[in-house]
């Protein structure tokens, strides 16, 4: 059987992050959940060796956060080419053509406008999760 | 019965009634005897009356003659009488004096022409000497005649002329004719004869004899012509004159003697006229004597008549006057040239006479006097006395100081046309030999030079003025002379006072050393480069300290090219700088709020998002973790979402209309169709509503984001607002504008409509209409939509519309320009 890839979720909102794991729980999803509290927290894991061997990743984001925001360490991955075949999909309260057109400067996997209405929510979060389950990628 | 007596005789019927009885009446006998008898007396009747008629006749004829006889008397005694009254008559009235003397040569007789002659009544002088009546110093002469002829016996006749002394004591000539009377025996008893009155007679016969002698001998020429104006004589003058003699022009045509190649031809056209028509003719007339030189005559013709009045010919009178003809030239030149130079200046110039009679006159005051009095001025007559009676004193006083020598001058102002002029006049006397014989009127003007000073006076006040009012100083330097002159503003801006002389030093000493560097430096640039030199710099001194000013300074280039000076101009722009600085200061500040405002609208989408975010989310997890709740929380929980829903929509809606206008996108060229698509895209369009979109649809040049937004927020309040599921519309348009720059976009939808009283109120941000349809199950409004479409088009310059009554549907409509400015 496939590994299910794990995903990092880089998330300063505590709420948002016991959102996300609601979805997870109620549609019974098995990928493996990791957090990070903002872009350096995310980047020193994804840097690390053991952290990528343990099987395939994927990377959801929010872009707003403290010390290192979700453009920069977007950026970072993508300048990074260990890590810029990761899928990295980002998930902001911000609709704004600037910060849209900001952050696909540095090419996301995709982009979502976080919607406040549950069930919204929950068919993007599942649409994503879909889609890095199906997308087949090498082992790091 | 009786019978019928027939007619007779009345002498035959008296004898037959006084001799026959009747009874033989009736006898045939008797009858025709009576008949008879009857006959015989008519017969001797008619011869009686003949007789009678034949004798009245000869006593008719008898009388006649004899009164014809009598009046042949009475006639010719008649005429015997008249005969002698009117030889009496003839004797008297005679214009002669008829006389007679005796041997001692007193008058015996003298009719009554004497008395008319002399004077002297015909009895009073019966019996006087006649040498007593005869002037003395003719008496000897007279006596001496008689004496001679009385002696010698040499003549009976004899005659003279003498002078007597009339009754009125007047001497005048008489002539007289006499011859002695003598009686049968040859004895001389006396003088008879007549005599007359000769004086006008003598005077006339003196004055020929005078004239003739003028003619021969006078300095003029003198021509006499026959009556076909042929020349009979001419005097020795004329010959002298003209060269000619009576040889060489006797007979020639008088105006052949005139005519020549340099005589003016009308004048000799009108000699010509004057000779055919017998007339006079005065005049001049140029010629050439015999030799061919030229001279002027003066010619006199008039024709000569005899006693009887009949026409003869001319005399005509010449007279050389080429010297006079040459002086007169000479003084028309300079006279020409005179009022030339007096009809050109163009102030009014005459003179008057001491009598104040008006002489001469220049052009201009020909022209011009009529404007300044009702009549225009005219030589020889009264300067003033056609004028109004102030204008009279007012001239005559100057009049009188001028004659009496004095210079006048004075300015007056006067009506002149529709306009008050000012005029400086000036009068002086013309003096001959210590009198003054006249003034010269000198008049001129002054009006533009009156009106331009006192122009010049305000203008100076209000330059001074305004420069004050704009702390603005002019100044000029003189590159030659080095002089400088300022304004009065000037003054004041270097901190002079208002007496102080300026010169080029004050300027410069109120400037500090680095200030200086660049004055001279533009000093030095601005007659050279030609052109304006402009710095800023401040002002030192005491009192002007701290000015700011600009100084612009320009060459002043005059007529030849030559740069002749510096003009420049210092303005006071302390306050300029000082508002300057100010506007800078609001315009950094305005856009440090900007920026804040930016961070406002950054917070409001991301902080105040979050904290809603996690409300909303933890309603979950509590309803998650309560297992079991009652309905009515359960009901409670959804409540706080939807509202959490549209406090987020709310929030969402400040953001965009915060960022009408301050977010700039790129302006495109598109198909407005295309960009209804798009928005139509966006929107989540209800199978039950059907959509018509018709019209023209033009290209824009437009931001398209705005453009789709205003339609987005139209297309979904209608979608939004529709109230039908059945039959439910709404329908979209494209028209050209009534202003060619500007399309015209409407939404039209059957929906419920607004009331009137909510038009405007569906424009404004965060006013939304309560909705009474209660099974429309859309979200609320935010009232952010219609406000942002108002907001976004008139940004753009064009207006919004709504159009709408409840149950009718609704109608918006916005106008969008075809070309928008890039900004």
């Amino acid at each position: 059987m496939l590994k299910l890839p794990r995903i990092l979720v880089v998330e300063d909102d505590e709420i948002d992050i016991l959102n996300m794991e609601r979805v997870f729980r109620r549609n019974n999803v098995l990928n493996a959940l990791e957090f990070a509290r903002n872009g350096v927290e995310a980047l020193s894991k994804l840097e690390s060796v053991e952290f990528r061997r343990s099987g395939p990743l994927a990377v959801i984001m929010d872009l707003n956060m403290p010390k290192m925001g979700g453009l920069e360490l977007l950026r970072r991955i993508r300048q990074n080419p260990e890590l810029n075949g990761i899928p990295v999909v980002v998930f902001s309260t911000s609709d704004e053509a600037e910060d849209l057109a900001e952050a696909f400067r540095y090419h996301p996997t995709a982009y979502f406008v976080k919607a406040l209405a549950q069930e919204r929510f929950q068919e993007d979060i599942l649409a994503v999760l879909h889609f890095i389950n199906l997308s087949r990628q090498p082992r790091c | 019965m009786r019978t019928e007596i027939p007619q007779f005789h009345r002498l035959l019927k008296r004898q037959m009634e006084k001799h026959l009885p009747n009874s033989m009446m009736g006898e045939p006998g008797l009858m025709s005897f009576l008949e008879a008898i009857d006959q015989a007396y008519k017969d001797f009747d008619r011869d009686l009356s003949q007789s009678e008629s034949v004798l009245e006749q000869s006593l008719r004829e008898l009388f006649v003659v004899n009164r014809q006889l009598t009046l042949q008397a009475k006639q010719s005694q008649e005429e015997a009488r008249r005969a002698r009254d009117e030889l009496q008559g003839v004797v008297d009235n005679v214009s002669e004096v008829v006389f007679q003397t005796d041997l001692l040569g007193r008058w015996v007789y003298l009719n009554a022409s004497w008395t008319r002659i002399t004077g002297y009544p015909v009895n009073q002088s019966l019996g006087h000497r006649a040498l007593d009546y005869i002037h003395e110093t003719d008496r000897i002469r007279v006596v001496d005649l008689f004496r001679r002829s009385v002696r010698e016996q040499r003549s009976e006749r004899f005659q003279g002329r003498v002078r007597y002394r009339s009754a009125s004591n007047s001497l005048r000539w008489i002539e007289f004719r006499a011859r002695f009377l003598t009686d049968p025996q040859g004895e001389i008893y006396g003088l008879a004869g007549s005599l007359g009155d000769v004086t006008e007679q003598v005077a006339a016969e003196r004055s020929i004899r005078r004239l003739s002698l003028v003619a021969e001998r006078t300095a003029n020429g003198v021509i006499i012509t026959d009556s076909s104006g042929k020349i009979e004589w001419i005097n020795e003058s004329l010959s002298r004159l003209s060269g000619y003699d009576l040889l060489h022009i006797g007979d020639w045509p008088l105006i052949e003697f005139l005519e020549s190649d340099i005589g003016e031809p009308v004048e000799l056209e009108s000699i010509k006229q004057a000779l055919e028509h017998g007339a006079s003719h005065r005049g001049s007339l140029q010629s050439r004597k015999s030799d061919g030189s030229p001279w002027w005559m003066s010619i006199n013709i008039d024709p000569l008549h005899n006693e009887r009045g009949v026409f003869q010919g001319f005399i005509v009178l010449l007279s050389d006057i080429t010297g006079e003809r040459h002086i007169q030239e000479q003084i028309q030149i300079s006279e020409a040239r005179l009022s030339a130079v007096f009809d050109s200046i163009d102030d009014m110039i005459w003179s008057v006479d001491q009598d104040g009679l008006v002489e001469l006159i220049n052009h201009k005051a020909k022209q011009d006097f009529g404007h300044l009095y009702a009549h225009p001025l005219q030589p020889g007559l009264s300067l003033t006395k056609r004028m109004p009676e102030t204008e009279q004193l007012f001239w005559n006083g100057l009049l009188h100081a001028a004659l009496s020598g004095q210079s006048v001058d004075e300015r007056m102002n006067r009506r002149f046309g529709n306009e008050r002029h000012y005029f400086d006049l000036s009068l002086n006397p013309i003096v001959r030999d210590d009198q003054s014989v006249g003034v010269v009127v000198y008049l001129r003007d002054v009006t533009e030079m009156v009106r331009s000073e006192a122009a010049l006076r305000t203008s100076r006040e209000q330059l001074d003025r305004a420069q004050e009012m704009a702390r603005l100083g002019s100044w000029e330097w003189e590159l030659d002379t080095g002089q400088f002159i300022c304004s009065q503003q000037m003054k004041t801006l270097l901190g002079m006072k208002e007496d102080e002389t300026p010169v080029w030093e004050s300027f410069v000493h109120a400037l500090s050393p680095d200030d200086r560097t660049v004055l001279f430096s533009g000093v030095e640039q601005v007659p050279v480069l030609r052109r304006e030199f402009k710095f800023e710099h401040k002002l030192l001194g005491p009192e002007a300290s701290g000015i700011v000013v600009e100084t612009t300074m320009a060459p002043h280039i005059d007529k030849r090219g030559a740069v002749r000076s510096i003009r420049g101009v210092s303005r006071d722009i302390t306050d300029w700088t000082n508002q300057q600085a100010k506007l800078q200061e609001y315009l950094r500040s305005i856009e440090r709020r900007n920026k804040e405002l930016d961070r406002f609208a950054y917070l409001v989408s991301h902080d105040l998002k979050s904290p809603l975010r996690a409300i909303f989310n933890l309603t979950l997890f509590i309803e998650d973790e309560l297992s079991e709740m009652p309905a009515a929380v359960q009901e409670k929980f959804r409540e706080m979402r939807r509202r959490g829903e549209q406090m987020e929509r709310l929030i969402d809606g400040i953001l965009s209309y915060s960022r009408v206008g301050r977010k700039k996108y790129e302006v495109r060229r598109a198909a407005s169709r295309d960009l209804l698509d798009a928005a139509l895209q966006l929107s989540n369009w209800p199978n039950h509503l059907e959509l018509r979109v018709s019209g023209q649809w033009p290209e824009l040049t437009v931001e398209e984001t705005p453009f789709i937004q205003v339609f987005s927020n139209l297309v979904n309040n209608a979608i939004k607002c529709h109230d039908k599921r059945e039959g439910g519309w709404v329908h979209i348009e494209a028209h050209l504008d009534a202003d060619p720059r500007f399309a015209l976009f409407c939404i039209q939808d059957n929906g419920p409509g607004i009331e009137e009283r909510f038009h405007d109120k569906v424009f404004e941000i965060f006013q939304t209409i309560p909705r009474e349809d209660s099974t429309n199950t859309a979200p609320e409004g935010t009232g952010i939509g219609l406000a942002l479409v108002r907001k976004v088009v008139e940004e753009k310059g064009g207006r919004v519309s709504l159009e709408s009554r409840p149950g009718w549907g609704s109608l918006f409509c916005f106008t969008w320009p075809l070309v928008e400015d890039i900004h």
